[in-house]
């Protein structure tokens, strides 16, 4: 798994290396709907279904054909021969280190709480209790048969209901802004 | 890794996909076939009738022929692209094919399940939706990188297209995701099974809408713009042999998919009509799953030859107005839909 894992990061960050070295757009665009493609994978192992598969949809499926389509008109010769500036690369290099490290620091002396399991909790709380071992058992099988999309949605739209709303309604005000600022008046 | 483990995650997978590929292949080749002979039949021809009995052979000689056919790569393309290009295009539809439940579990004596599917997964629905949304990159990649002003032209308006019909194809299968409550399609079918009708009936705005952006999003008549068989330009001027046949080869897999798909979501799948399939898979789980799959084939059947009866009798929209038809018209009534029967699961068909 950890094989797996370290060649799909190596995969997905050259992806991502494609999309910043790569002269041309298309190429970039091309790069960058492989690492969408990859990242799904890797919530595939996860054992995120649901946010992979929704990621291959929107990402790869959706956004990437507007980007594309998008990146067809402007690419030009000219564009493609201009010398690219490397101004700002040794700055942006130290501040990504910067938080690199930071992230990684964090990460290192994070304190990783398991969520401990009902089955955990009833055996060690009663361990003779045979009747709530059973029950946390029951629970637990039944936790196992909840599929993703159930659980995703059901967090979506009990717990986090509000940020959902407030998202849906921020999209919303930026598409109408969209139109409003791209159409002419008739 | 023991060789059973090695047979469950790598090899049982294996024999299920070629079981599987082996008739989807064979279908797809055999509808190009049944399509030119039931056009013919419809305009008072016979059709190709010469290779073998009925023509059988036919799709094998097409074939062979396009394989022998030189594969020309234009000097101004991007010869990379151009080249996985088709495979965008029909690698999608392939995919899909895995989640599809065929029929009821096969019970083994020792009490093993095994299911008529190859990947019987959660997402179900959505992940055939992700896939296909893939191939849209088919028609794009093909036409930018043929390095020619037509074939551009002609990908933008396949894309758009494609992007314009891909909403309401969504919303209305949502619309039987939200009745039956899962993405799975066994479930579906299960779930239509316990209410004792089929979804086309709570849903019948859903299969108009599915119906009529199924044909849209696989580029056949009356929506046949992208292709446009002898007159208009499409993305796939450049193309020739057998990567050209690929686009057809997917366009094929989509439609026979499309049918496939419909058949689940809204004809039952292999529920077998005016039986209780329950009793009769207590008694002969056998008889029920090989039962089950020739109904399932037929109403996909019946699916498949609708939209070869369109073709042969509608002529094709204006640009302007198949755009119209997927957000004016299917648009709105695809939401509205959408409400509709939210409503009535809330009320009626709790």
């Amino acid at each position: 798994m950890t094989i797996l894992w370290i060649l799909l990061a190596a995969f997905i960050a050259a992806c991502a290396l494609g999309v910043v070295l790569s002269r041309s757009p298309i190429t970039s665009a091309i790069s960058l709907l492989v690492g969408f493609v990859g990242v799904g994978v890797l919530y595939l192992c996860l054992k995120a279904e649901f946010v992979a598969a929704v990621q291959v949809f929107v990402y790869a499926g959706g956004i990437m054909v507007l980007y594309v389509i998008g990146v067809m008109f402007t690419d030009s010769e000219a564009l493609r021969l201009n010398r690219q500036t490397h101004m700002q690369a040794w700055p942006a290099f130290f501040l990504v280190l910067l938080l690199f490290l930071w992230m990684g620091h964090k990460l290192y002396h994070a304190e990783y709480k398991a969520v401990p399991s009902a089955i955990t909790i009833a055996v060690a709380t009663s361990p003779e209790d045979e009747a709530r071992t059973k029950q946390a058992l029951e629970a637990k099988a039944a936790l196992a048969r909840d599929t993703n999309p159930r659980q995703v949605s059901v967090a979506l739209f009990s717990d986090y209901l509000y940020p959902f709303e407030a998202a849906s309604v921020l999209l919303t005000v930026a598409v109408l802004g969209g139109i409003f600022l791209a159409k002419k008046e008739v | 890794m023991d060789f059973a483990t090695i047979m469950q995650y790598v090899g049982w997978p294996l024999i299920k996909i070629v079981i599987l590929l082996i008739p989807v292949f064979t279908v797809v080749a055999y509808m190009v076939w049944f399509e030119r002979r039931l056009l013919a039949f419809f305009q008072s021809r016979l059709g190709p009738n010469r290779v073998g009995p009925l023509g059988l052979i036919q799709p094998i000689a097409d074939g062979l022929k396009l394989f022998l056919k030189e594969d020309l790569v234009p000097l101004n393309s991007r010869p990379f692209l151009f080249k996985i290009a088709p495979i965008f295009a029909f690698f999608p539809a392939f995919v899909g094919f895995a989640i599809v439940s065929w029929a009821l579990p096969w019970v083994t004596p020792s009490g093993k399940v095994h299911p008529f599917v190859v990947a019987d997964v959660d997402l179900g629905i959505l992940f055939v939706l992700a896939i296909s949304s893939l191939s849209i990159f088919g028609i794009i990649l093909a036409g930018w990188s043929s390095g020619s002003k037509y074939p551009l032209f002609g990908s933008l308006r396949s894309a758009s297209q494609m992007l314009a019909y891909e909403v309401p194809l969504t919303l209305s299968v949502v619309a039987v995701v939200l009745l039956a409550g899962s993405f799975r399609l066994s479930d579906i079918v299960a779930a239509q099974q316990k209410m004792g009708w089929y979804y086309l009936f709570p849903g019948i705005l859903a299969f108009g809408v599915y119906l009529v952006s199924a044909v849209a999003e696989t580029n056949r008549v009356p929506f046949d713009l992208p292709e446009g068989e002898s007159e208009i330009i499409g993305f796939h001027t450049e193309y020739s042999g057998m990567r050209f046949a690929w686009y057809f080869v997917g366009e094929y897999a989509n439609v026979t998919l499309i049918s496939v798909l419909g058949t689940t979501l809204f004809l039952g799948g292999y529920d077998i009509p005016f039986v209780n399939d329950a009793t009769l898979y207590a008694a002969h789980p056998w008889l029920a799953s090989i039962l089950g799959v020739g109904v399932f084939a037929a109403k996909a059947a019946l699916f498949a030859v609708f939209f070869i009866w369109i073709r042969a009798t509608w002529p094709r929209y204006r640009y302007d107005q198949l755009l119209k038809i997927g957000w004016v018209v299917l648009l709105p009534i695809a939401l509205a839909n959408l409400v509709v029967v939210a409503l009535l699961k809330l009320w009626l068909l709790r």
